[in-house]
């Protein structure tokens, strides 16, 4: 019996040697998830080399106190880690925490960050966690006094720290100057037209230490027209301060020249905004002041306006809105436009993307030239979907002319047309990427008037790097039943990178065959020939030239241009 | 609001707008992509960023990133951005707004102002990219509205038939010859087209190249 027992007791210390020695196999170094990677399925650690983090070590994460899922370190940075989830419908969230177990034999000289407390992980098969040795407990900390923190059990330090205000910092201007300009002649008629424009916007925040900012949106036109008529036009696009709107304050006011903050759909007002963020994340606002004519200058004073909206969100993300606005206006006095403006958002992280707005005027006594008290006089309508490589975008639109005293610089048609004018059209558009380089792209479009039915349509593929690296060639061909004539044509579009900037080439041929026109002349060859090179000069300016040529039946019609911006 | 001038102000204005654009450009700083200024305080929430704070800040204070201070923000957040956007301050979209996935779920006019006042709809990437706002294509687009642009129409800059289009405004215009041509119309003396009554159906004379190539049949 002795021996027997001997040889157990044996056998029990040699197991329990190798327990141990599995014991010490890991070292559990804590970690918080930073980001989600670029790539599905992987999320960015903030561990890596200096904490002895290396390729292939087990991850493991938790959520709500427990192990939710695991993982393995697939590429190591000094100070972070891409780590590849096992059970890809197990993504850790951003924040969540976690233990990297690091073999105890790897570099153990090296210092162990103090670990936090964090909840019981289910070990890792077979290895019980070593432990860690006494440490010394820091000083008790006072309690934080900031209410802005928040702080929970948890938390990184500066999770909720508090954020500076936008009142007590330094004023500070940003914006941007542009420039354009273009020259364009036909030869057979001697005829011209050219524009010149150069304007600045410019944001100054901060200007009174109130939080709020200044908006400058200012240009000056000179434009020649085909009749030589000649324009110069200085003016003002925007001038207005704005104070609030941010997290820190719900209420937003802007006064001066703007366009309208919550419903853009009412235009440009001379005049005062309010608008509010309620607790539920739906807002609400109103607006009153002169609308600028929305011509070429911008003459105000005619046009009295004021409007109210409310717009419901579901959430805080606020991926599902729909807002309702009215807007009275008055022309010279006299009342002229009810207007009611609806919109509906609805953008879901997957599937189906759906944004629509509806523009309907009601009409009343004063209105002779419509018969219905409601019009739909414009809606937009969209319904997108992208996938991984494809997309598809469904679009209408609706169009008339409302019956209003003020002047919008449309060109109206007159009484009659004002009548009559309706315009609808519905567009699709898909692509599908096809292997590495190539992408199919296809736009089929039907319209139809008061008067005509008609449509179009584009078949193209696009190549990336297939003459040359860095470049993009497209060939597309076409066909169109317009509203006076037929046309059919291809067009081929090559374009490349180059260091400091792009060159595009672009050659258009087309067949168009008139309606109403005599036979033995309703054809006409059109040729259309363009160039353009961007440059990216010093301090970040951004220069574009361009120039057209178009050839047809005997005559031609060409373009040069510029366009140049820089942002500060 | 506008201001009309004569001939030789606005040469001199013309001038002078050049002169002051060139003298105040080289003033203007480049906006420097982590510009960071101390009285600005973290606008980012922070509990995301890695625990170690050396990775990008550097000094006695929290005010200076260090000078190889790199983001990559695809690879750190899965959005890649480019042109004008990869090259913005951060400051420019996370900011006192609040989160910024909530802005940029809205789309492009989530952050950016829609100055066509809704009417062109969401999808402001089928005519602008994100180097600059100028629209490019647009003869192209236009093929798809039943008035495709044909000869002198082509190079007609786009503010003759659309005359907000300086400022974003490019409804409705009618497509009938008359909704633009009607000063044309009336100033045509040879032969008078008022008085024998061609004051519609301008193509069964003309072709929308050009006014001279009229044809009687």
């Amino acid at each position: 019996m002795r021996p027997a027992i001997l040889l157990m007791i044996g056998l029990g210390l040699l197991c329990n040697r190798q327990a141990t020695a599995q014991e010490t196999k890991y070292v559990h170094v804590d970690l918080r998830v930073s980001s989600r990677g670029a790539a599905p399925g992987v999320v960015i650690v903030d561990r890596g080399k200096s904490d002895r983090v290396e390729l292939g070590d087990t991850v493991i994460f938790f959520e709500g106190g427990t192990e939710f899922s695991r993982g393995n370190v697939t590429q190591v940075d000094d100070r972070s880690a891409i780590v590849e989830i096992r059970d890809q419908s197990l993504i850790p969230r951003v924040g969540s925490r976690g233990q990297v177990l690091i073999p105890s034999s790897r570099n153990p000289q090296r210092t162990q960050r103090p670990r936090q407390p964090t909840p019981t992980p289910i070990p890792e098969p077979t290895v019980p966690k070593t432990e860690v040795p006494p440490q010394e407990l820091p000083p008790e900390h006072p309690g934080w006094r900031n209410r802005d923190e928040d702080y929970q059990d948890g938390m990184a330090l500066l999770a909720l720290v508090k954020p500076i205000r936008p009142e007590e910092r330094e004023m500070e201007v940003t914006g941007n100057i542009y420039s354009s300009g273009s020259f364009a002649q036909t030869r057979g008629e001697g005829s011209q037209n050219s524009y010149f424009r150069a304007g600045a916007h410019v944001d100054v925040l901060n200007p009174f230490d109130l939080g709020g900012g200044i908006t400058i949106d200012t240009e000056f036109d000179y434009r020649r027209e085909v009749n030589d008529k000649t324009g110069v036009d200085i003016y003002p696009k925007r001038f207005s301060y704005w104070q609030g709107g941010s997290r820190f304050e719900r209420t937003r006011w802007e006064f001066g020249r703007f366009l309208q903050h919550g419903m853009p759909e009412f235009g440009l007002v001379d005049g005062v905004e309010w608008g509010h963020r309620l607790d539920n994340a739906d807002r609400i606002g109103a607006s009153m002041g002169f609308m600028p004519e929305l011509g070429d200058d911008l003459n105000s004073g005619d046009d009295f306006q004021f409007a109210a909206y409310y717009r419901w969100a579901a959430d805080d993300r606020e991926r599902v809105t729909a807002t309702l606005g009215y807007q009275k206006t008055l022309h010279n006095g006299a009342a002229d436009r009810d207007l009611v403006v609806g919109k509906v958002r609805i953008l879901p992280t997957e599937g189906w993307d759906f944004n629509s707005t509806i523009w309907v005027d009601i009409y009343t006594g004063s209105d002779n030239l419509k018969d219905s008290a409601l019009e739909v006089t414009m809606a937009v309508a969209s319904l997108a979907r992208r996938w991984d490589g494809a997309g598809l975008d469904l679009t209408y639109r609706h169009s008339q002319f409302p019956d209003i005293n003020r002047n919008d610089d449309f060109i109206f048609p007159g009484n009659a047309g004002i009548e009559d004018y309706r315009y609808d059209r519905l567009t699709l558009s898909a692509w599908q990427i096809w292997g590495k380089d190539t992408r199919f792209h296809t736009v089929l479009s039907g319209w139809d008037d008061e008067r005509e039915t008609g449509g179009s349509a584009e078949l193209g593929w696009d190549f990336q790097d297939l003459l040359s690296d860095r470049s993009h060639t497209d060939f597309t061909a076409f066909g169109d039943l317009a509203k006076f004539s037929k046309v059919v044509g291809v067009r081929l579009n090559h374009g490349k990178y180059v260091d400091g900037g792009r060159w595009d080439l672009f050659y258009e041929i087309s067949g168009h065959n008139f309606d109403h026109f005599p036979a033995d002349a309703n054809d006409l060859i059109q040729h259309r020939i363009r160039a353009s090179r961007s440059f990216n000069l010093r301090e970040d300016w951004l220069l574009s030239l361009f120039g057209d040529l178009f050839i047809f039946d005997d005559d031609a019609s060409w373009a040069v241009g510029f366009d140049m911006n820089k942002s500060f | 609001m506008a201001i009309q001038l004569n001939k030789r102000r606005r040469v001199i204005l013309g001038l002078a707008a050049l002169i002051v654009v060139a003298c105040v450009t080289p003033d203007l700083q480049t906006g420097e992509r982590y510009r960071w200024w101390a009285g600005l305080g973290p606008v980012l929430p922070h509990d995301s960023f890695p625990g170690d704070c050396r990775l990008c800040h550097v000094g006695e204070n929290w005010t200076t990133l260090t000078e190889n201070f790199e983001f990559d923000h695809e690879l750190r957040t899965g959005v890649k951005l480019e042109g004008a956007h990869n090259r913005a301050q951060c400051l420019r979209c996370h900011n006192d707004r609040g989160p910024v996935a909530v802005f940029q779920s809205q789309g492009c006019t989530g952050c950016h102002e829609d100055t066509h006042y809704g009417e062109l709809g969401n999808d402001c990437s089928s005519c602008h990219g994100e180097n600059t706002w100028r629209a490019q294509g647009m003869i192209e687009r236009h093929n798809r509205t039943g008035f495709p642009l044909e000869g002198t129409h082509a190079v007609t800059a786009c503010h003759r038939c659309h005359p907000g289009a300086f400022n974003g405004n490019f409804l409705p215009t009618d497509n009938e010859c008359l909704t633009c041509h009607v000063d044309d119309l009336n100033g045509t003396n040879n032969p008078p087209h008022i008085p024998l009554g061609w004051v519609d159906r301008c193509d069964r004379c003309h072709l929308p190249t050009r006014w001279n190539q009229g044809r009687i049949n």
